[in-house]
């Protein structure tokens, strides 16, 4: 069951207290239906998300139904339990996403993404613009913080327009970490958690407003706000994995199932942050010859 | 047995969580007694998840920095709800193995006793497995008690000398003269699932700090066998606030008491954990034997 290849994609977000990680995952939970997608959200208390009442189709117990078809559920003493009882739904939830407690250490917790029926989609940490700088070398949680921010595959700097000195947080974040760094007030919070309008969807191929790139990632003007597409048609898969390897540090996420000329399956590309995933599908048919990017808005 | 987690399922805020375990209290029988409330701050030492000051844990088997350990809650959190529970009078035991997270919890209290005036509050130091005599100075001061895990020095006394914290920290580790010395009063034990439950064996390892391999670690820890016996009986009920009942046998309090086939005072020391139960009263009623 482990090895089926449609397990469930599964987001860690980390970060400390008041980092915005509730805010994070309100929008997710109130966000508009996303068309056919089912999410199990895990969070650390239920009454701190503070759902709209009139958005709650069903409340048992730890478990909140929403209209959007977002369920979510406080994690009980015993993340195997509750894993559990989400790989028990019927049908399955499409994405998983485990909000950690202010002290979860993301290094520490990625196995569990990986357990039977789901896979380690990516790691985001919020770290808050004006707390950032002092949190890191505070006593007792200094380590703590440093460990959320140097596991993270992308990192959303929060809050940066409360900030006395945004640009300083960036700086000492970027230097904590090997993640891109991203400003939460410019990106759309969906986009991390692959749902909604900004998810990368698959589109056919075609000639759009700008046109595919040709064989490269190449930016697009800086009015560009939505997903892009690459074109990465008659590629082998060496040289799709070098196209993935060096898409810019702006890119948020990037997806797509492609076919490669020099191997029979179609294979997967799942870009979160710094995370780059190629995985060979032989049980998909249907391929493109785009690849599907979101950057951070300029 | 947990009844909440304040850190996940309880919804509710740290003052209506101390008001709740003031309900809980009414539903005491004379054998389920509620009105304390345990927290968690850190993991154990063997699984290096506790909290250390520095030098922290000893390199990993490939020479490589091992990480400190966790916090199951924050510091914001875990005063937030230390003081809400100080506030109503609830006791409050505190997991700490690290002396780090010992250090956690003895800001919490200080500023939990300067904020509300309690003087019999008993907050308990679970675990207290690396407290320094430094910190329990402190706790006296602070009229704090410790819970003192001697049986790690058994189990696990040979593995902190050679793998978690080296040699002259596991020597002063579960330091039950040290809390003596300092004047605070203190309980020995098993920590029951983790390793068996037995007031004598535990009492055993108090009082002689014999670890698997036959070892010694750190002889200056040792305590007597009238300290170690205090530490299993009338100091453990004084920590859970039962002292009034339980833990002593005076007209009075409840019959419940064991009877032994020897004094512990008069055996062998390394003899105490093999000294046999005669019989147990509770109630009143023999019940074994």
């Amino acid at each position: 069951l482990i090895d089926r290849p449609d397990r469930i994609p599964f987001t860690l977000l980390g970060g400390y207290l008041g980092a915005g990680k509730t805010t994070l995952v309100n929008r997710l939970l109130t966000a508009p239906s996303p068309v056919g997608r089912r999410i199990a959200v895990l969070v650390n208390d239920l009454g701190a998300v503070g759902v709209d009442a009139a958005l709650i189709v069903d409340h048992d117990g730890p478990t909140l139904a929403l209209a959007n078809g977002c369920v979510c559920c406080a994690v009980g003493d015993d993340l195997a339990v509750t894993l559990d009882e989400v790989r028990a739904w019927s049908p399955p939830p499409d994405r998983v996403v485990m909000e950690l407690s202010g002290v979860g250490e993301p290094a520490r917790l990625a196995a569990w993404a990986n357990t039977t029926g789901f896979r380690l989609d990516g790691i985001v940490v919020a770290a808050d613009a004006d707390q950032i700088v002092e949190l890191a070398g505070r006593r007792y949680v200094g380590d703590t913080v440093r460990a959320q921010l140097m596991a993270a595959d992308l990192v959303v700097l929060t809050k940066t327009d409360l900030a006395d000195r945004p640009a300083l947080a960036r700086r000492f974040v970027e230097r904590s970490t090997a993640a891109p760094v991203f400003d939460g007030a410019r990106l759309d919070p969906m986009a991390l958690f692959g749902v909604g309008g900004a998810e990368p969807m698959l589109r056919p191929p075609g000639p759009d407003r700008h046109g595919p790139d040709r064989h490269g990632p190449d930016r697009h003007g800086p009015d560009r706000h939505g997903p892009e597409s690459v074109d990465v048609s008659g590629l082998r898969r060496a040289e799709l994995a070098a196209i993935v390897d060096g898409l810019d540090d702006d890119v948020v996420r990037a997806k797509g199932v492609i076919r490669c000329v020099d191997v029979p399956a179609l294979v997967e590309v799942q870009v979160v942050g710094r995370r780059r995933v190629l995985r060979e599908r032989p049980d998909l048919s249907t391929g493109h010859d785009v690849l599907v990017v979101i950057r951070q808005p300029a | 047995v947990p009844l909440f987690n304040p850190a996940r399922g309880f919804t509710g805020s740290a003052a209506e969580a101390a008001s709740w375990v003031g309900e809980l209290r009414a539903l005491s029988t004379d054998k389920a007694r509620f009105g304390i409330v345990k927290l968690v701050l850190d993991g154990s030492i063997q699984g290096f998840t506790a909290r250390l000051n520095p030098p922290g844990y000893l390199p990993d088997p490939d020479g490589g920095p091992r990480p400190n350990g966790i916090w199951l809650i924050t510091p914001e959190q875990f005063r937030a709800w230390f003081e809400a529970f100080h506030r109503a009078h609830v006791t409050v035991h505190t997991h700490v193995n690290g002396d780090e997270a010992v250090d956690l919890l003895l800001e919490t209290v200080d500023g939990a006793v300067a904020q509300h005036s309690w003087a019999d509050h008993r907050h308990t130091a679970q675990h207290s497995q690396l407290t320094t005599a430094a910190q329990y100075r402190r706790m006296a001061t602070l009229g704090m008690c410790a819970n003192i895990f001697s049986n790690h020095i058994h189990y696990w006394g040979d593995q902190h000398a050679s793998t978690t914290v080296g040699p002259d920290r596991a020597a002063r580790m579960d330091a039950c003269a040290t809390a003596d010395r300092e004047g605070v009063r203190y309980s020995v034990h098993s920590d029951a699932s983790v390793t068996p439950l037995g007031s004598l064996h535990t009492m055993w390892c108090a009082v002689n700090r014999v670890t698997a391999s036959g070892a010694i670690l750190g002889p200056h820890e040792r305590i007597g066998v009238d300290r170690a016996l205090r530490a299993v009986t009338i100091d453990a009920a004084h920590q859970l606030r039962l002292d009034h009942e339980l833990g002593s046998i005076e007209a009075g309090k409840l019959a419940d008491f064991v009877a032994l086939a020897d004094d512990p005072h008069d055996v062998d020391p390394m003899a105490i954990k093999d000294i046999e139960v005669l019989g147990t009263v509770v109630a009143g009623e023999v019940t074994g034997h």
